[in-house]
């Protein structure tokens, strides 16, 4: 007999690369979540794929939706079941909420005979919370770790069951549950104050699979369903960064304090206040960049294309001219974006072969809308960059300095601060290069200044 | 099958094994479980819980298997019907399942319950 177990890729997009495989043939997985978390969103998709594309049987019994509801809401997030259920290649059970201990009989009945009559290889109980309440929590554990577990088993095929977590809650299940089962899965809306709420998924738990890390970002809707966001730390890195080539700043001052300019494929910072001249240096690079035939997408996440152009304009560039050149300016409203949108949009962006430099304008609105998963966003948008050799500049408004938004430059290999100067009753913009990895630089003061239309970059007086 | 379970107790008492009708049984969990019959060899000291049921069917398969599992002892279920795919999953999990056919004697039956406790 082999010892080795046959595996079962949940064909969940993301789930299957951040595990390494997915589950195991004959495992009992237990998905929790609060309510809207997208506990039946996962389990649907592990049996619709396991239907679609491995020709696995499935069997969902469900105590909470009806057949009719579970259909409509699976194809409204990109799911058509009935196509599916009309081969019998899968199941949908209604098992009413359950008032009695005869329940558990009742879900015997369903479980086995239906799970046997379509030879079901993957099967959800949808939820499991009802029964549970109804039963003491070693009964639980006895029903979870010999029933379920013996009959996934037997009828060699993998179950997931689904418990609900009340908000607030951070128990997984009744009491015992998360220990008898092969595996944890626990899903959660975080950030439910904020704009935009983000899904974080916890494999707490996955036997026969060693986890790089345990938390990722999801997305619920079409056109996947439920996908897994791919977290660039489980990708093999190979970092396209090339020491020898540089990008222009756009500015030859500071090209010179960066030795050169920006290394091809870092992530550079430019942080400053409200002001500090932040969008004109970076509207500066784009256009300097595609004058050097550079192919360059320009993102603003806080000004309209037109609005850009005219800027363009005052800075004495040809809006029209830079665009055949190769100058891409795009508007994004932060508003309307989802996670999900935005690591669809950074795959389809940094996919285009051609593009060498991405720039985006005004990064701290994300922040508005996704909070702590703003960094998480940033990292993922750096790491791929690097991935793909592409040089990523970001302009934020927060300063490294400050203690608060420290964090933030982690995330980049160059920092450049803009500010301003008070000197004999007259404002200066200051530009300060705090950072730049693979370069020992001059981290000293200097003056931002447009001088015959473009921006420049001059030593204080003080200085010289 | 209370007559049944009468008999039988006769009989495997008859042969030696002590026998306890109705019996309580506390369960790893705690809890108190109620069976027809639970029978002892005195000399190998193994034990076996004996259940009566009119028809063995899918839904007694995850109460049954859950039992197993507080109970780490050897089930035996005598049925007048058994469904056949329900059978084979409780066989596969430990579980001794033995029709009752038409006219069976329980004379029989207790030496084959016995037979598992040799």
């Amino acid at each position: 007999m082999s010892n080795v177990l046959e595996e079962c890729p949940t064909g969940i997009p993301g789930f299957d690369t951040v595990t390494g495989g997915g589950f195991f043939r004959g495992q009992l997985i237990l998905v929790a979540g609060n309510p809207g978390s997208g506990k039946t969103s996962f389990s649907a998709k592990f049996i619709y794929e396991g239907a679609r594309r491995f020709g696995e049987p499935g069997l969902i019994i469900s105590t909470g939706e009806s057949f009719k509801e579970f259909l409509f809401y699976m194809k409204g997030i990109g799911m058509d079941f009935h196509p599916l259920v009309d081969k019998e290649m899968v199941r949908y059970i209604e098992l009413p909420v359950p008032t009695s201990r005869e329940a558990l009989m009742t879900l015997s009945e369903k479980l086995v005979s239906e799970a046997i009559k379509i030879k079901a290889r993957r099967i959800v109980i949808d939820s499991l919370t009802p029964l549970l309440a109804l039963n003491p929590p070693a009964e639980v554990r006895a029903i979870l770790r010999n029933a379920l577990k013996t009959l996934s088993q037997t009828l060699n095929a993998t179950i997931i069951v689904t418990i609900e977590m009340p908000y607030g809650s951070e128990r997984v299940g009744v009491d015992v549950e998360e220990f008898v089962t092969d595996g944890v899965i626990k899903l959660c809306l975080v950030g439910r104050e904020i704009a935009t709420p983000y899904r974080v998924m916890e494999i707490l738990k996955l036997r026969g699979r060693s986890l790089a890390r345990t938390k990722y970002q999801y997305e619920i809707g079409k056109p996947y369903g439920f996908k897994v966001l791919p977290h660039s730390f489980t990708q093999k890195a190979v970092s396209k960064i090339e020491r020898s080539k540089r990008i222009t700043t756009g500015l030859s001052g500071l090209d010179e304090i960066m030795k050169g300019g920006i290394i091809k494929g870092t992530t550079t910072l430019i942080s400053g206040p409200p002001g500090s001249g932040k969008t004109l240096l970076l509207l500066q690079m784009a256009a300097e960049n595609a004058l050097r035939g550079e192919k360059v997408q320009f993102i603003s996440l806080e000004e309209p294309k037109q609005q850009l152009e005219e800027t363009l304009r005052f800075l004495g560039y040809d809006a029209k001219s830079l665009d055949e050149k190769g100058l891409e300016i795009m508007f994004l409203n932060p508003r309307e974006l989802t996670t999900s949108s935005i690591y669809n949009f950074i795959d389809v962006l940094l996919g285009k072969e051609s593009i060498s430099l991405i720039i985006i304008d005004g990064v701290t609105s994300l922040r508005r809308e996704y909070g702590e998963g703003f960094l998480r966003i940033l990292k993922d948008l750096s790491f791929n960059s690097k991935l793909r050799g592409v040089t990523l500049v970001l302009s934020i408004l927060e300063s490294p300095l400050n203690g608060n938004s420290s964090y933030i430059s982690t995330v980049a290999d160059n920092i450049i601060e803009l500010g301003f100067r008070e000197e004999n009753n007259r404002v200066s913009r200051t530009l300060l290069v705090l950072k730049s990895r693979m370069n020992w630089i001059d981290s000293t003061y200097r003056k931002l200044v447009l001088k015959d239309g473009r921006l420049g970059v001059e030593r204080y007086a003080d200085e010289c | 099958m209370q007559m049944n379970a009468r008999k039988i107790r006769d009989k495997l008492s008859s042969l030696g094994f002590e026998v306890d009708v109705n019996a309580v049984v506390r369960g790893i969990a705690g809890f108190n479980y109620k069976f027809d019959l639970i029978v002892e060899n005195p000399s190998t000291r193994k034990k076996a819980i004996v259940i009566f049921l009119d028809k063995l069917d899918s839904r007694h398969v995850i109460p049954l298997l859950a039992l197993r599992y507080d109970l780490d002892t050897q089930h035996v279920i005598l049925a007048k019907q058994v469904e056949a795919d329900t059978e084979l999953i409780l066989n596969e999990a430990g579980f001794k399942v033995i029709k009752i056919s038409c006219g069976q004697e329980d004379e029989n039956l207790a030496k084959r319950i016995a037979c598992l406790l040799r």
